[in-house]
């Protein structure tokens, strides 16, 4: 009974607290939760079906240039966004087709051999994308940043609350860990392996591309350099960071990976905030080796 | 009565300038903003553009060049990358309140804070990124002063056509706004010359191995070679098109840094007699204006940053902007709707030449200042007219 | 024009297969792949610059291969051994000393791209109309001298057996006597020497700059990968047909999609290939 009041009161200072703060950290929050959306990806992608994937930028680029493209054509925004999560959850599952059959590094390096060839076709697509040139004034104008910041804590919370449940609910979430966990287990289990891997492949890139249609959206403009190889790197780290397999310490990651280096900006406009945010990184990792939802599982005991 | 008057009258006199110098930031400080790389790749030429855009605020504040507003220079560093740009400028707006802006250097950055600038109604002078129509396509915050690609390639098209004699051409460029809008351009304008283009090749433009498109060259035999190619880049393709020993022409469009670029590059450069566009480069053909500017900057840069510098566009146009905003502060005052007034109706002499606006907000190139620099032999340039 | 084409992909893989071989010998005693290899080769580049005016050339690459040794041992420990076991947090962590190292790098050599001269590069050699500066005969000769030390190391010495045992199964390895950790050091030691190297040879080629580490390993995790992870041989095999493979493809195909050529292939072979073309000898345990 009081864990539901608390999970209310906790939900309600989320909802209205950051509306306090001035508009530039409401931008880093709300940039930060678009980014935890990616992260999520990796979450079910790595932490609960255990497939390595660094393309996963690519998906976010093809959520993110889908809404573009089609807004500035005069489609209706929501409409676009949908289309670029169906592109990607199609990519997903194109890609997934031959990754399933791959293992640990190769898949690896496979996706992101698609991430680079995503970069690349947004970059050289000039008459489509506008490439290098870059999308501008995306017509999604007018909603304002409260407004912004309430929908994006609200579909991270129910894409996390639809991630916890798998996880610790349903059928599905078992299999997945069964298929990370020993994969030939399962196949003798009589579980379809492949099937389950191109599934987890599709819902991943879905997320992904959710992730890059909200980008677009919100920040209205767009060029193929916001979806490079670095940017899947980054996404991986916040996840590693946060706790491959905990999708709350992700978010935790990415709002803090993404604030913290601004906030060290009173170190100076030089090299020496990288440095401490590298350190940063190596530190989480030496201490708390299941990340930041590690910590938070310990202390929720 | 006649003594009155004149005591009056030289009361008055006296009063009057004193009056005026009490006038200079009296009526408050105007903050603006200025995005640059600062760290990052491009670091090295952010750093001493910030320098010359300091020496500029500072004569504007001395000389009351803002009619009677103070200037406060507020940089952000934007590292030549739109998410960064794109967070700068918010932070620049609404925690450090400024009210006007100038930035960025790269082009997908300049996209970025255009963006924003529209968003926030804050009005934008794009200064360095030369990417066609960014104040187009921004809308109507968004001013830009740099000589946009276009222009620069119709000059640098008439140039080729007066100065090279030439019936095939090979065009290499890389794939970033620069190479894609001079590849398109050039191709247009070598058509409507009747020259043929015996050669078409687009770089990725992290790819620094240039001599499998170098390979390309002899086998297609052009009589010249233009290529649009951006600083480190082009010195690499410098680098390996001399040691590959092809006789034909070079001529390239996206001035390197000069000066930085001759240290690199200047004996294989001069030894293929290498031609190239430049908005600006120091040499006896400056302007005084030009001049003097330039050995201010050195003085400086050699003071803050301990090294030799020498000036590059960048910096004059870093200057220059922050003399275009005082200028429209003084004439319309820093409110945004009278300043856009004022900006569009700019007409002054600065350091790289005359800058007037047109209806689409992006500067008259026919006052600014475009050179072409041929590399001697022993590595020094020339400028070639 | 053929020619030329094989000879510039033959000094593209020689590049590649340096760093490559890094890569491939630390992932196969630790299991995971190193995101700093980059910034070795990056280092390995500004040391060799900076200590050329007063060692001469081939005793700056000695001493960037002395201060990568160095680096080598401080990644070992930072980045990889604390995390045996759990690979993917090894990976992370070297991300993470990547970023650490091109700041310190952007400290103390700026970031000014800078020209590394020496006196190979003023002059070429030609044949007809193929033509090769006397740098780049270097970097393949020298590469090609590395790599067959290297390979003798591998496949003839004490040590050679030692890593080849561990890289097969390190619990078995130790249980035989070996000093996993000892092993374990000296290969990352190596493979960042090969990093150096790699800088010091190809950093003349073009500028260097703090940033150059990045594209560098893209190309070497395709030639890993087509060669076998661990496989020091297979990787020597697969950068040459990588560097091979991209330089036809920039003229044939197209320049603006270089990498993705690279990479577009590697998909390929991961489809009809899973396990690469050099199939990894280590077996699942049922």
């Amino acid at each position: 009974m009081s864990r539901r009041v608390l999970l209310i009161v906790a939900i309600a200072i989320l909802a209205t607290l950051p509306l306090t703060f001035g508009t530039f950290w409401i931008n880093m929050v709300i940039t930060a939760l678009i980014f935890s959306l990616a992260v999520f990806s990796v979450n079910l992608l790595t932490g609960l079906t255990g497939l390595l994937s660094f393309g996963q930028a690519g998906f976010v680029g093809i959520g993110a240039y889908t809404l573009g493209v089609l807004a500035k054509q005069g489609h209706p925004p929501i409409l676009a966004g949908l289309y670029g999560v169906l592109l990607a959850m199609l990519c997903g599952f194109l890609l997934g087709l031959p990754a399933a059959r791959l293992k640990g590094h190769y898949l690896a390096i496979g996706t992101l051999g698609f991430g680079i060839l995503v970069y690349q076709l947004l970059t050289n697509s000039v008459d489509i994308t506008r490439g290098p040139m870059g999308l501008i004034g995306i017509p999604t104008g007018g909603v304002d940043r409260q407004t912004w910041y309430l929908i994006m804590l609200s579909v991270c919370l129910a894409v996390l609350a639809a991630l916890a449940y798998i996880d610790r609910y349903s059928a599905l979430g078992v299999i997945l860990k069964m298929v990370r966990h020993d994969e030939i287990a399962a196949q003798a289990s009589g579980i379809n392996t492949f099937a389950v891997k191109l599934i987890a492949f599709t819902v991943s890139a879905g997320l992904a591309g959710l992730s890059g249609a909200l980008f677009a959206a919100y920040v209205r403009f767009l060029t193929p350099d916001l979806f490079n190889e670095q940017e899947s790197f980054r996404y991986m780290m916040m996840a590693v960071v946060g706790g491959i397999g905990s999708p709350l310490g992700g978010i935790v990651a990415s709002l803090m990976l993404t604030m913290i280096p601004e906030g060290l900006r009173v170190l100076g406009e030089d090299n020496y905030r990288l440095l401490v945010y590298g350190t940063m990184v190596l530190f989480v990792l030496w201490f708390l080796p299941s990340g930041i939802g590690g910590l938070i599982e310990r202390l929720r005991r | 009565m006649k003594s009155y008057s004149a005591a009056l009258a030289a009361a008055l006199l006296l009063i009057a300038p004193s009056a005026a110098l009490a006038q200079a930031g009296s009526k408050g400080a105007v903050r603006v903003g200025v995005l640059l790389p600062l760290t990052g790749n491009t670091a090295w030429a952010g750093k001493t553009n910030r320098i010359a855009a300091a020496i500029a605020a500072e004569e504007v504040n001395a000389q009351d060049l803002a009619g009677g507003y103070k200037i406060e220079l507020v940089f952000g560093d934007s590292q030549c990358e739109p998410r960064a740009a794109h967070d700068q400028a918010q932070r620049l707006i609404s925690q450090e309140r400024v009210q006007l802006l100038i930035g960025e250097w790269c082009s997908s950055a300049s996209i970025a804070v255009a963006q924003v600038a529209n968003d926030e109604k804050v009005p934008l002078l794009v200064n360095i990124s030369t990417a066609d129509q960014i104040a187009g396509d921004a809308g109507p915050y968004a001013f830009q002063s740099s000589m946009q690609n276009r222009y620069s390639q119709q000059r640098e098209a008439a140039l080729l056509e007066k100065d090279f004699k030439f019936e095939s051409v090979a065009i290499i460029v890389e794939n970033n706004d620069f190479g894609l809008t001079f590849r398109k351009n050039m191709i247009a304008l070598m058509q409507k010359a009747g020259k043929k283009v015996v050669l078409d090749v687009t770089q990725d433009r992290n790819d620094t191995n240039w001599y499998a498109t170098i390979t390309r060259i002899p086998a297609s035999k052009p009589d010249l070679v233009i290529v649009s190619i951006s600083a480190v880049q082009a010195a690499n393709f410098v680098k390996q098109y001399a040691e590959a020993g092809i006789p034909t022409p070079l001529f390239s469009d996206y001035p390197p840094p000069p000066r930085i670029f001759e240290r690199q590059v200047g004996m294989q450069a001069g030894k293929i007699g290498l031609v190239r566009a430049a908005f600006f480069v120091k040499s006896e053909t400056n302007t005084p204006a030009q001049k003097e500017f330039v050995a201010k900057l050195e003085a400086r840069a050699q003071k803050e940053l301990n090294e030799a510098h020498d000036v590059t566009y960048w910096d004059v146009a870093s200057y220059d902007a922050v003399r275009l905003v005082a200028d429209a502060i003084k004439r319309g005052g820093p409110q945004a709707a009278d300043y856009l007034k004022a900006m569009a109706a700019t007409k002054i002499d600065l350091v790289l030449g005359h800058y007037e606006f047109d209806e689409k907000r992006g500067a008259k190139p026919d006052g600014l200042n475009f050179v072409f620099i041929r590399t001697k032999p022993d590595g020094s340039i020339e400028v070639v007219q | 024009m053929f020619a030329q084409i094989l000879i510039n992909g033959l000094v593209l893989s020689g590049g590649y297969a340096l760093v490559a071989v890094g890569l491939t010998l630390t992932f196969g005693v630790m299991r995971m792949v190193n995101f700093a290899e980059g910034q070795s080769v990056m280092i390995g580049a500004f040391v060799a610059y900076t200590t050329v005016p007063y060692v001469g050339y081939v005793g700056a690459i000695a001493a960037a291969m002395a201060v990568n040794a160095v680096l080598g041992i401080i990644l070992e420990r930072t980045a990889f051994r604390p995390f045996r076991g759990v690979e993917l947090n090894g990976l992370i962590a070297s991300m993470g000393m990547s970023i650490i190292l091109v700041n310190v790098a952007e400290l103390v050599w700026g970031t000014t791209p800078r020209p590394f001269e020496t006196v190979y590069n003023e002059t070429s050699i030609n044949f007809g109309t193929v033509g090769i500066s006397v740098q780049r005969l270097i970097c393949v000769a020298a590469s090609a001298a590395i790599l067959l030390g290297l390979w003798w190391l591998v496949q003839y010495t004490s040590l050679g057996r030692k890593f080849r045992a561990v890289s097969e199964d390190h619990e078995t390895a130790s249980a035989m006597g070996i000093d996993v950790n000892q092993v374990s050091r000296l290969a990352l030691v190596i493979g960042a020497m090969m990093a150096a190297s790699a800088g010091a040879l190809t950093g003349p080629v073009n500028m260097i700059a703090p940033d150059m580490g990045r594209t560098e390993m893209l190309n070497a995790f395709a030639a890993i990968i087509l060669g076998g992870f661990g496989n020091v041989n297979g990787t020597i095999l697969g950068a040459l047909l990588i560097g091979m493979i991209q330089s036809l493809g920039a003229v044939y195909i197209s320049n603006a999609y270089s990498t993705s050529i690279a990479f577009g292939l590697l998909v390929l072979t991961l489809i009809f290939f899973p396990r690469g073309l050099v199939p990894e000898r280590v077996d699942e345990n049922v």
